[in-house]
């Protein structure tokens, strides 16, 4: 089997946002922390699988593996919507010794009702899963290893189109003015019997027969469309369809916005009547491909893209497939900038989990969510705050992941970015995204900082050169970037990647005299773990301009650090985009300014601060409940709020220098 | 030895007791009433910072820091400079005049005096105009003249977003012979 994709339907929703929890106006979307489930569909499908191969008796269990060379449908939907009667031809060729079965998932309002292959028997044991029905498709005789054959399956029935999972998520929906239907309800989604989590790499071919009056959108490239009566017939093609795109119709009428000068041709397109904003999502798209082209090194290798907006509906708030793109209005709630910033993170998609889709999904989200997040948040500065500090307009960003990772989970117990084998996503919705969005796109900062920019964004670009359509892993990222950056990168992948390391960095801060000439300012650095740290240092002078940075590598418990500058510098600061895994504490307890001494100056900042939180809702809080501007550098004994604990740190280090008075 | 005689040697022992504690305590008023506390006034206009008061008695110097000029502060981050030979930082006590209790701490550390006072961020901050901001105590070791001065480069009015307010004139203060 070629393990290239990984399912991953409404693998890319932005975290926070269940459509059926949206309302407009109200940015508050995120589920409680303590509600269960909130996976990716195609994992918690893979899991099922998984959990009921072990339960049964060993004896049962075969190996199976196939390779899905091509998938042929013919599909009728009929006028209600609902109503289904489809032929899927799927060509496998079985690459185990023993093995030649496959899963195929439907809607549990479907049933398959034929299934043939010529010279063999075809098996078929239905199962269910609510909402869910999945048939065991195997041969008698078997297979032998490295047989091709084409086994045509006939199913039908009546979409039920039930919700799944704490988000009421939907793989089939809508109204009379707009219709979606996803791989596992109305298609069928095909996974390997030996390895649920595996990935299949394959030709699509779909015919489609669908209601005239209707018009009709998929997720591949348009082949040809004719009206035929009562019927409209539509075929399209995909050379290369793989288990990472999530083969999606949309049926209803259709307003079009060509986007000018853009590669691929690309297009808006919403239901008729509901074109707000899409306008505005034509002009920012070429700023945002141009965005991403710098990134990835080249333009979307598809013959066209669609970026669908969708209205508020039950179940689908947005996800990427096959050239196309589809996003919510619930995200226009908030601001115009945060939409456009979420467009760029689902354009973002085609790439980062499409294109180049990542074989371990099932452990890692690094390159999907991560780089999307890194990809959004880059966007931004570069489109709106190209003049500001660099370093200040991502910290604005990256505080929320700090703030995520400390105070919404515990970051003791979030499991490491790459899972170990065999583990699971974490349970909980907060944690799920706090450990797929945010710690992910954490780290990858981590990385950027320690390599800068210029070697980053190339190691990205060879990413994209070598993982697109490609077989890439979580050690092959590795491999990658390492190869770019100038210091050795893998004590960081260790640390922060494959286990979970925060740890708690000394900074000691004693500037030039006054008038010295030259000014040699030193900052004393220490550490509590062992590995190697890069630390990029910041001395900024009284007004916050930063006189000198310097990337420095922590590798002794503790070291001074000499600097010459051309002014005297006031403080001297770690940068705060490393602090969502650096806990930084000046060595002048309270010193929380980091200018080298507790003073009136920390008192006030603290006071000032006195009862704000980082978490606002304490007993069920969501992603939007946090303090976007709650400063952790004030949060003196870590608990997420500023109160009398820290007026006492302070009360008591007040006086206190690190590293020498004056 | 009589009852009688040892009382008698008890008394005169008494006696020379309270004319020795007597006498220093003349002593010590005759020293210091050469002392007086003198404060820079502040400029005729504009925010200011400074001392309204002062009084130097038993060996304690009381001084009060005061504020005008100033509306919707959130508080003040001050450091004096003093002679630590002379004195010793005893406390900083918030004025009552403060509509609520402020958040107040203060150290000294080799030769200055690190302070800070004021509300939160939420609390609407606080107008001063002319009104007193807190009381600093020092027990004077050596009654001389010295001085009590604000290090203004590093000490600020701050407002509710915690930036310094500007245009605040600092105005030391301290012990001088009398005229």
């Amino acid at each position: 089997m070629r393990r290239i994709f990984i399912i991953a339907l409404c693998l890319f929703a932005v975290p926070g946002v269940s459509a059926a929890s949206v309302a407009p106006g109200a940015p508050s979307l995120a589920p409680g922390a303590p509600t269960p489930a909130g996976r990716p569909l195609w994992l918690e499908l893979a899991r099922h699988l998984e959990q009921v191969r072990r339960s049964r008796p060993p004896a049962i269990v075969e190996d199976g593996a196939v390779d899905l060379l091509r998938l042929r449908l013919d599909v009728q939907l009929g006028a209600d919507g609902r109503t289904v009667d489809a032929t899927a031809v799927l060509t496998v060729r079985a690459n185990g010794s023993t093995g030649d079965a496959f899963y195929l998932w439907l809607d549990e309002g479907l049933a398959f009702t034929t299934a043939e292959a010529p010279g063999v028997n075809v098996l078929v044991d239905t199962l269910e899963y609510p909402p869910f029905v999945y048939g065991v498709v195997g041969f008698s005789p078997r297979l032998a290893a490295g047989e091709t054959v084409d086994v045509a399956l006939t199913y039908g029935g009546r979409l039920v189109c039930g919700p799944y999972g704490p988000r009421a998520s939907q793989y089939c929906g809508g109204d009379g003015e707009l219709s979606y239907y996803m791989a596992s309800g109305l298609f069928p989604l095909v996974m390997d019997y030996a390895d649920p989590y595996g990935a299949l790499a394959y030709e699509l071919d779909l015919t489609l027969r669908t209601p005239a009056e209707l018009e009709v959108l998929v997720a591949a490239d348009p082949v040809s469309e004719t009206v035929d009566g009562a019927w409209r017939v539509s075929t399209w093609h995909a050379p290369v369809y793989t288990s990472g795109m999530n083969l999606i119709l949309l049926t209803g009428q259709f307003d079009v916005i060509e986007v000018p000068q853009v590669a691929p041709p690309t297009t808006v397109q919403h239901p008729t009547g509901h074109g707000e904003y899409a306008g505005t999502m034509a002009e920012w798209i070429p700023t945002i491909y141009g965005f991403l082209e710098e990134l990835a090194g080249g333009p979307f290798p598809f013959g066209q893209v669609t970026v669908f907006k969708l209205p508020i509906m039950d179940g689908f708030p947005g996800t990427a497939t096959h050239g196309m793109v589809y996003l919510s209005d619930a995200y226009t709630t908030s601001s115009m900038q945060w939409f456009e910033e979420i467009l760029t993170h689902e354009i973002s998609h085609l790439w980062w989990g499409i294109l180049a889709a990542p074989v371990d999904l099932s452990r890692t989200a690094l390159m999907t969510e991560g780089l999307a997040v890194t990809s959004q948040y880059e966007y931004i500065r570069r489109q709106y705050y190209p003049d500001l500090d660099a370093d200040w307009v991502l910290w604005s960003k990256l505080r929320r992941n700090q703030i995520y990772l400390w105070y919404l989970t515990e970051p003791g117990t979030l499991p490491p970015i790459l899972l170990p084998e065999g583990a699971a996503w974490p349970d909980t919705v907060n944690e799920q995204v706090v450990w797929a969005y945010y710690k992910t796109s954490s780290f990858l900062d981590l990385l950027r900082v320690t390599m800068g920019d210029g070697l980053f964004f190339a190691a990205l670009r060879d990413y994209v050169a070598a993982c697109t359509h490609g077989e890439c892993a979580f050690d092959d990222v590795e491999s990658i970037f390492g190869q770019r950056a100038e210091t050795d990168l893998s004590p960081l992948f260790d640390a922060f990647a494959r286990r979970s390391y925060y740890p708690e960095l000394g900074i000691a801060f004693v500037p030039c005299d006054q008038d010295a000439e030259p000014c040699v300012n030193t900052v004393t650095l220490s550490k509590d773990v062992e590995t190697t740290l890069p630390v990029e240092l910041l001395l900024e002078g009284a007004d916050g301009a930063v006189l000198h940075r310097e990337l420095v590598h922590l590798a002794d418990p503790a070291a001074d650090f000499a600097f010459t500058t051309a002014g005297r510098p006031a403080r001297a600061r770690v940068n705060p985009r490393l602090q969502a895994f650096y806990r930084v504490f000046s060595d002048a307890p309270g010193d929380v300014n980091f200018d080298g001494e507790t003073d009136g100056f920390d008192w006030m900042e603290v006071v000032l601060a006195q009862g704000r939180r980082a978490v606002h809702d304490v007993e069920t809080p969501g992603l939007y409940d946090i303090d976007e501007r709650f400063e952790t550098r004030l949060d003196l004994v870590t608990d997420g709020v500023i109160n009398g604990a820290e007026l006492e740190v302070l009360r008591a280090g007040l006086g206190a220098t690190a590293g020498g008075g004056r | 030895m009589s009852v009688r005689g040892i009382s008698l040697m008890l008394s005169a022992v008494l006696s020379l007791a309270a004319f020795i504690t007597a006498c220093a305590d003349d002593l010590r008023r005759e020293k210091t009433d050469f002392l007086t506390w003198e404060a820079q006034p502040p400029p005729a206009e504009g925010p200011a910072v400074y001392f309204s008061a002062g009084e130097f008695s038993r060996g304690r110097l009381v001084a009060t820091i005061a504020a005008r000029g100033l509306e919707r502060v959130a508080g003040f981050a001050l450091r004096l400079r003093v002679d630590e030979g002379k004195w010793r930082f005893v406390e900083f006590r918030p004025a009552s005049a403060w509509t609520r209790r402020p958040h107040a701490a203060a150290a000294a550390r080799g030769g200055l005096v690190l302070l800070g006072v004021g509300l939160p961020a939420d609390s609407g901050g606080e107008d001063f105009a002319g009104r007193p901001v807190g009381t600093l105590v020092f027990e004077v070791a050596d009654p001389s003249a010295a001085a009590l001065d604000f290090v203004p480069e590093r000490s600020a009015v701050l407002d509710l977003h915690g930036e310094p307010v500007p245009g605040v004139t600092f105005q030391g203060g301290g012990l001088a012979p009398r005229r």
